[in-house]
């Protein structure tokens, strides 16, 4: 039996993380123990009793590494089926798992700043000032990680734009 | 805005933070209300919940440069006091000064407005509510048309930092006569009876009514 508090807690803010990890990430498995492990950290770290715009932006930027460090660790599969829930958010499927694969491809190589930046803007569809409110950065700053995130994936002959 | 507003400020909605042109759109958007409503939709809490530990909350820093700022506010809050306290604010509800400020949103069609405080609503208008916290840290908003029996329309926290906005809006109905809503900021959560109770502005709880007159059509 979990504590009441807890509860509370989880019906007020898991089904918004639950959502954003299978957004981010698709395949399914990995995106739940994004997804817990995020709930578990918003808890232990007391951000839980954050106003929910500092919340919210908690758990976007927190999520994001923790599905980064997953990438990395275990050169995470990349979800070629997200057509549904891409299209459902309005933009362009086959966008969204091309950003997903280049994710994939120079997760090793690739600083975890401009991967996060990079997941963000290409991969949750971000403007730049709302990459740089989560990230917790300046839109210079923003700009200049995807500059050099395109740069890093078109040495390795990826996509670039 | 141009198009719907992202997943982001989806998020930002679904946990009562919605900026206000957010809010608006989603409002009047059924492919962005349902995605909020998806997102406040109840999860069963599961076994693993039971593993995680929940940590104090968190104490922020004192910041030396803010102080000096209540000092000020209380001095404003002084001048406004003596020179007569509330003031009517045009666009709708009552503001004081340094105070919470209660805005009311009408849409009507395709057109959105700032309720003018006199003008009378239509059923089918919907209703969005938009309030500055002033230091409280909730709101609880209940329509009175039934005066004994509250119906709480929506409750949740305040941003600390400018407007919250209702995630969603209410649509006026065709019964009853004017509409009664009741707004109560507080410092804690609060029971429904408190709508009932008299008006209150106090440091832990401030509250307003507003007598919002419908034009039914016969």
């Amino acid at each position: 039996m979990s504590d009441p508090r807890l509860e509370r807690l989880f019906r007020e803010n898991f089904a918004v993380i639950q959502a954003r990890c299978a957004r981010m990430l698709g395949a399914r498995e990995e995106a739940a123990d994004v997804a817990q492990e995020t709930f578990a950290r918003l808890c232990e770290t007391g951000a839980v009793h954050d106003d929910p715009a500092v919340r919210v932006r908690w758990i976007w930027r927190t999520s994001a590494r923790i599905a980064i460090d997953l990438l990395r660790r275990r050169r995470l599969a990349v979800e070629t089926r997200a057509a549904a829930d891409a299209e459902a958010s309005g933009r362009p499927a086959d966008a969204v798992i091309a950003a997903r694969q280049d994710l994939v491809a120079i997760a090793a190589a690739a600083p975890r700043a401009e991967l996060e930046v990079a997941m963000l803007c290409r991969v949750d569809g971000l403007t730049q000032p709302e990459a740089a409110e989560v990230a917790g950065v300046s839109e210079r700053t923003v700009r200049r990680l995807l500059d050099r995130f395109d740069r890093r994936l078109a040495r390795r002959g990826g996509r670039s734009r | 805005m141009t198009g719907h507003p992202s997943e982001y400020a989806l998020d930002r909605a679904a946990l009562g933070a919605a900026t206000p042109d957010v809010a608006d759109h989603v409002a009047r958007c059924s492919r962005c209300s349902d995605a909020v409503a998806a997102r406040r939709a109840p999860v069963e809490p599961p076994a693993w919940l039971a593993s995680v530990k929940l940590g104090p909350e968190r104490r922020r820093r004192p910041r030396w440069w803010i102080l000096p700022i209540p000092l000020l506010a209380a001095a404003a809050a002084l001048v406004v006091a003596v020179h007569g306290g509330t003031i009517r604010d045009g666009a709708a509800g009552l503001r004081e000064k340094g105070a919470p400020r209660v805005t009311v949103f009408v849409k009507r069609g395709d057109a959105v407005a700032p309720w003018d405080g006199r003008a009378a609503i239509r059923p089918g208008d919907r209703l969005a509510i938009s309030v500055r916290g002033s230091g409280y840290a909730h709101v609880s908003i209940a329509s009175l048309t039934a005066p004994e029996t509250p119906a709480v329309l929506w409750a949740g926290p305040l941003q600390q930092d400018g407007d919250t906005v209702t995630p969603l809006s209410f649509r006026v109905d065709a019964q009853g006569g004017d509409e009664v809503l009741s707004v109560v900021l507080s410092t804690d959560r609060i029971s429904p009876a408190q709508h009932v109770a008299a008006p209150r502005r106090d440091g832990r709880v401030w509250s307003v009514r507003l007598d919002i007159p419908k034009e039914v059509p016969r």
